[in-house]
């Protein structure tokens, strides 16, 4: 069972679901658009083979990210609910240009 | 809830779901096949700006096969339409294509409630493997909604070939 985009807002209104800050124009027939936050980490092994990791803001002109590097972000939103379990997906629009926004842990227990 | 194949076929007999062309040998367990459309979009930029337009070619599959090399990306698509008003479908890929590190879909594999169209495929190849037109590559699952139905009127309507990103029209909002 998925829910409509019609149920995840009325489950926001009862306080079955945490989206914040939420905004009605996010939501899709059966999801809800989340957005990317304005801090990324890049995982890096340095010169002596250690694990380090570097903070990058976005900047306003935005940020390339380069082929084959994994970069850790965060959605504006804070997401959760404890009635119901969370599935992350892309925005086809970022799978068209072979964007993994989650190549792994999809799923979040709730 | 997710519906089982014959389930799958009932609904389409009923006009439930959308699937065309309809093949009964297409019907698995619990999804149906999806073949791949020789039609394929490539980008030909080296850098993708999410906020522009990004130009693109298309290629037709020759008889003798596309190699997708590896690292490369390019979109496809299904030959059949999909869709349903009343399930949510969710792609996936044959296990036989994940098998050989050719990803189907890069992160969005939910179709939204009312889409009907030729579902376009986000191909990503891990190693070279050679595609060829109108073989199985993936598969539909269709899910039970929960709530009321709101059907999608979205920027992709209307795609019957692979279709480019369309993400900069988010920035004109």
């Amino acid at each position: 069972m998925i829910l409509t985009g019609r149920e995840i807002m009325n489950e926001v209104t009862e306080g079955n679901i945490t989206i914040s800050p939420f905004i009605s124009e996010h939501v899709n027939p059966n999801s809800y658009n989340y957005t990317l936050d304005k801090w990324l980490k890049i995982l890096k092994i340095d010169s002596r083979g250690k694990q380090v990791v570097e903070n990058v803001e976005i900047p306003e002109s935005g940020y390339i990210l380069k082929k084959d590097q994994l970069y850790l972000g965060n959605t504006t939103e804070i997401i959760g609910s404890d009635v119901y379990s969370m599935r992350l997906i892309g925005r086809s629009s970022i799978g068209r240009y072979a964007n993994f926004s989650r190549p792994r842990s999809c799923w979040f227990l709730s | 809830m997710i519906l089982t194949g014959m389930k799958i076929a009932e609904e389409v007999s009923n006009n439930k779901i959308t699937i065309d062309p309809f093949n009964k040998e297409q019907v698995t367990t619990n999804t149906y096949d999806l073949t791949l459309n020789e039609s394929l979009l490539e980008y030909t930029e080296d850098i993708i700006d999410t906020k522009k337009e990004n130009p693109y070619v298309y290629h037709k599959i020759p008889e003798n096969g596309f190699m997708l090399k590896k690292g490369q990306f390019i979109l496809g698509c299904s030959n059949e339409i999909i869709g349903s008003d009343f399930y949510e479908p969710l792609i996936h890929a044959k296990s036989g294509i994940a098998r050989l590190g050719l990803f189907v879909h890069v992160t969005a594999d939910l179709i939204d409630i009312g889409f009907k169209e030729r579902t376009t495929f986000q191909l990503y190849a891990t190693q070279n493997v050679k595609l060829y037109k109108n073989q199985k590559i993936g598969q539909v699952s269709f899910w039970q909604p929960q709530g009321e139905i709101n059907l999608y009127a979205g920027k992709y309507m209307g795609a019957d070939l692979p279709t480019a990103s369309k993400v900069h029209k988010d920035f004109e909002k």
